[in-house]
């Protein structure tokens, strides 16, 4: 019967082949999307009974913070009373960096993890072990867990380095365990040391958020349930210090929405999207095997005559189908794995678990059932035709069964301009939102500044006062290169983490009531040159200069918008703010500039910046930025040999131009609207063949009526119209129906979008311009077909 | 008064190497208000005189007046527009449009002369009347008979009040009591003044013309 099928496909192959491609494209669309989908949002993670995993941390609506991680005291109080959970672990809430000599300095990621982490976790390592309640103790062997990543690119995976001893900043630590490929936690870690004996439990650092929390729920305990216990748990601490823990909630969500947070809904979206193209390609499809029916109906009817089945027929149908859905799968297939490591290579590196994935068996598996439901609805559909005629006659009159074969031909060209404008819809209001978030002012020069990060080793220098003064040595040599405008050295650079320094701060005269709602600032201290060379406009005062030191009166320059939140104004210069509570003693500071706002922990962030000159701040600046006259890119030569002229211990890492930084942040909303876009653009495509198809077969079939319409008069002109106004009236009751559907589904999007509305009627109003222009554009070659008509053979032969 | 008008009309198709001669050297005068029958054998070039005289084709060498107009003079335009101004065209299948109505398969060549709306309605109204079809204007052609579809097709030639009624063999898809029908109607249009050229291989609807122009493998033939 296969062989049958083939035999009846390849004697009119145009048809078949251009379902098949059309078919394929779909395929491929679905199959890469379902593989990605599947390895990075719905694989279950290497841990076990993962429901009963959930991720702790803790908001301040009052003050206006959304996201605060636990403190040591928290923690410690939650593990020790908390009857509904079965453990509590946390890590650091940041990676930090730490060098390794291998022998030359590669700085890695790195984090601490507390002792019952990775059996909370239920993780088993690839190699050696994770790990134990020995390696916390304050007198224990120095030991740590590396990934599987850096195992691979620094190790050359050699499976002798457990129980070897690496240098980590100049101190030996043995390697007990490298984790497996698929256990990512925490996350973007290369390097992880067991917390305790480096734990700060300090009274002093009791109480900072520094710490992610996770927790294993008992058997049968629902996440409300454990949620309300730690509140009640973590609501004594406000007795202890009531200004760290007023208002503060705890939150308790599923580790795995929390490691997946948006990409988790954005994957889905994009793979049902990508069934949507699909559904296209096969109502595509579809409409030709109708067409063939309808050309074959002859045949067939005087088939049935002769006494084949209903039941036959509609096997060699479903032969065919399947041998075109099974050909489409196999092209498709080999698309999709291009597209997949297409994928992997555009794809942002925030996006969990990117790395894993690969086409394997269930890739095949969905293929092969994709292509399964394809073939079933071509014929199905198909079928819907053949056999539709009641005798004989009527079944060997073709100019009939074409006419009824036509309003479901139309119906299906319609639906499939209905999915295009949904996906068209998605896609614009993707790259609408690409574009604001793009467009958004991140507060410093996008051009000709380099940035570089300077991690020092511990042990390096002395003290803080040497780490400022090589800073500043390195600064200055830096001023004085040549193609170098500006230099300066910062605390932190903007878009570097989603985490910082927060400042609890009181503005002079404030009430202690006014105080208790002040948002936490973005503290940043930095060197002299920072703002000039970061490009980061001065308002009003001056900048840090070198006299801003230990001895001089403790100065400070605000954001426009911390002025604007504590004064309404920025002429806030000789204001006072100092750090901490109304009657806390810190000294005041005074006000001496005023810079713009800086997006320092996210492009869409906002925070009140505060910076304070790094010669009157504990903190010490870490990361350098250089404003250069030509290609920020070779500065970096210039930054490397400045710093091993000084110190050749100081590794230079991350080294990114401020453009390379906002592009990182901007990654993963253009990867989303480059999908979309191409999905649109695919479905916009089948959707103009659809309609070219549809309209070209109507067109065959009715050059006897058009024929009639010439010999009543019709002009060319009024031919053309009328097949131009079928498509027409098709396409916009589609976008009709296309833009209701677009307003209900889109629904999904809302997470995702930034400056713009998913109900915009003017992003409605372009697509569904795009999706009738597409209908017309597929009708015009069907129209002047049409208008072209020699009436005579028309007439004589029902043909063109 | 001539209304057709034919000298030296040839009409052949390239088979191959050479031509297949489909009407040689035709030379028809039809007077206005005749009712005349074109004869032949199956394969003579009756048909395709007739789509020539509907300036349904345009590829044939000779002369053809129409009403004093040199056809093959004309641009396509013009002869688009003399056509619709002067032909009205009966077919053998009646080729009315499926999914239309009686009534709207009524007004489509009048829709194609620009008639405007509410004077197009009317006309409708006046021809289903004329042709005692009222109570089938909403029904759609599957839903007649071959007689009434017919009867509808002639309506359809003569709304536009055309000069001269083109018909290819008319009743070839009839029985003998529609096609009598059909033959009495074209009369009555005949003796109401109009045009009446018919394609037709029946001796008995040829008695209904006044003169016969008989054809055989394209060349006119003695009566």
């Amino acid at each position: 019967m296969i062989a049958r099928a083939i035999k009846t496909l390849l004697r009119q192959p145009a048809a078949p082949v251009v379902a098949t491609l059309t078919l394929a494209l779909g395929l491929a669309i679905s199959i890469s999307l379902f593989t990605v989908a599947r390895d990075v949002v719905l694989r279950p993670f290497p841990f076990r009974d993962q429901e009963r995993l959930a991720a702790v941390w803790s908001d301040i609506p009052e003050r206006s913070i959304p996201h605060l991680e636990l403190t040591v005291a928290e923690y410690e109080l939650i593990r020790a009373e908390a009857k509904s959970l079965e453990d509590m672990a946390v890590q650091s809430a940041a990676n930090f960096n730490s060098v390794i000599n291998i022998p030359e300095p590669v700085q890695v990621r790195s984090n601490f993890v507390t002792r019952t982490f990775y059996g909370l976790l239920g993780a088993r390592p690839l190699r050696g072990r994770l790990f134990g309640p020995a390696d916390h103790k304050a007198n224990a062997p120095q030991v740590i867990v590396i990934s599987h990543r850096l195992w691979t690119s620094s190790f050359g995976a050699n499976p002798k380095l457990i129980g070897s001893a690496v240098d980590v900043e100049g101190q030996k630590f043995t390697v007990v365990g490298i984790l497996p490929p698929e256990l990512n936690v925490p996350a973007g870690a290369d390097l992880i040391f067991p917390m305790e004996p480096f734990f700060g439990s300090a009274p002093e650092h009791k109480h900072n958020s520094v710490l992610e929390g996770i927790a294993r729920l008992k058997p049968g305990v629902t996440l409300a349930a454990a949620q309300s216990e730690i509140n009640t748990i973590a609501a004594r601490l406000e007795s202890v210090d009531r200004d760290a823990y007023r208002g503060v909630r705890k939150h308790l969500v599923p580790l795995v929405t929390e490691i997946l947070g948006t990409t988790r809904p954005a994957m889905i979206t994009l793979f049902v999207m990508s069934l949507l193209v699909l559904a296209i390609a096969t109502f595509n499809a579809a409409s030709i095997f109708v067409a063939r029916a309808v050309t074959r109906q002859r045949d067939l009817a005087i088939r049935s005559a002769l006494g084949a089945t209903r039941g036959a027929l509609l096997r060699e149908t479903l032969a065919e189908t399947l041998v075109v859905a099974v050909t489409a799968a196999i092209i498709g297939f080999v698309l999709a794995q291009s597209a997949v490591i297409l994928l992997k290579q555009i794809a942002p590196s925030t996006i969990p678990r990117i790395d894993l994935v690969k086409i394997d068996a269930t890739t095949y598996a969905f293929a092969a059932a994709a292509s399964l439901v394809v073939a079933l609805i071509c014929a199905a559909v198909a079928s819907l035709r053949r056999g539709g005629w009641t005798s004989l006659r009527e079944g060997i009159d073709r100019a009939h069964a074409a006419q009824r074969s036509r309003r479901l031909l139309l119906l299906l060209a319609g639906v499939q301009l209905t999915v295009a404008l949904v996906l068209l819809a998605a896609a614009a209001l993707m790259i609408r939102s690409f574009a604001s978030i793009a467009r958004i002012d991140a507060g410093f020069s996008r051009e000709r500044v380099l940035t570089a990060q300077l991690p020092v080793p511990g042990g390096a220098f002395r003290d803080a006062a040497e780490q400022k003064r090589f800073f500043a040595t390195v600064v200055e040599r830096l001023r004085a290169s040549p193609g170098v405008t500006a230099a300066g050295a910062t605390l932190i650079r903007p878009l570097e983490l989603e985490v910082g320094w927060d400042w609890a701060h009181t503005a002079e005269g404030q009430t202690a009531d006014a105080q208790a709602k002040n948002p936490l600032a973005n503290l940043v201290s930095i060197t002299p040159g920072y703002l000039e060379a970061m490009g980061v406009p001065l308002l009003r005062g001056r900048r840090f200069n070198e006299h801003d030191d230990e001895k001089a009166p403790l100065a400070m320059i605000v954001g426009r918008s911390f002025a604007l939140r504590h004064w309404g104004t920025i002429d806030v210069i000789g204001k006072r703010v100092k750090a901490g509570k109304v009657d806390s003693d810190k000294p005041w500071r005074t006000i001496v500039g005023v810079a713009g706002d800086v997006r320092y922990r996210g492009l869409m962030t906002e925070k009140l910046d505060v910076y304070h000159p790094y010669r009157q701040s504990g903190w010490v600046p870490q990361y350098v930025a250089i404003r250069t006259s030509g290609s920020p890119h070779a500065a970096e030569a210039t930054l490397r040999a400045v710093v091993k002229s000084i110190d050749p211990r100081i590794p230079v890492a991350e080294v990114r131009t401020t453009g390379e930084l906002v592009d990182a942040k901007v990654a993963q909303p253009r990867l989303n609207a480059w999908i979309l876009a191409t999905f649109a653009a695919v479905s916009l495509l089948l959707s103009i063949i659809g309609v070219y198809a549809v309209l070209n077969y109507a067109v065959r079939n009715r050059a006897s009526e058009l024929g009639v319409r010439l010999a009543l008069g019709a002009r060319g002109g009024d031919l053309l119209r009328l097949v131009v106004r079928e498509a027409f009236t098709v396409a916009v009751v589609a976008s009709l129906a296309g833009c209701a559907l677009a307003l209900l589904l889109t629904r999904v999007l809302a997470g995702f979008l930034y400056g713009v509305s998913r109900t915009e009627p003017l992003t409605l109003a372009i697509v569904a311009a795009l999706v009738v222009l597409a209908a017309v554009a597929g009708s015009v070659v069907p129209a002047l077909r049409a208008s072209r008509i020699d009436p005579v053979v028309a007439l004589r032969d029902g043909t063109l | 008064m001539t209304l057709i008008r034919t000298e030296k009309l040839t009409k052949s198709i390239p088979q191959g190497a050479g031509r297949i001669w489909l009407l040689r050297d035709v030379n028809l005068t039809i007077d206005e208000g005749e009712f005349i029958s074109i004869m032949g054998p199956s394969g003579a070039g009756k048909s395709t005189l007739l789509h020539i005289l509907g300036m349904h084709d345009a590829e044939w060498e000779g002369s053809y007046s129409l009403g004093g107009t040199r056809v093959e003079s004309l641009s396509a335009k013009a002869r688009a527009d003399l056509q619709r101004r002067t032909i009205g065209f009966v077919f053998q299948s009646y080729h009315l449009i499926d999914d239309l109505t009686v009534a709207e398969n009524l007004d489509v060549p009048l829709r194609y002369r620009d008639v405007p709306k509410r004077e197009r309605e009317s006309i409708v109204a006046d021809t289903l009347d004329r042709f005692r079809i009222v109570g089938k204007k909403d029904l759609y052609p599957s839903q007649l008979s071959g007689g009434q579809q017919q009867l509808v097709g002639v309506a359809r030639a003569i709304i536009s009040n055309p000069k001269v009624i083109l018909a290819d063999e008319p009743t070839g898809n009839l029985h003998s009591d529609q096609a009598r029908e059909i033959m009495d109607l074209f009369r009555e249009l005949h003796r109401g003044g109009t045009t009446i050229v018919q394609v037709t291989h029946s001796e008995e609807n040829a008695a209904y013309g006044g003169r016969v122009v008989r054809l055989h493998d394209g060349w006119v033939v003695p009566a």
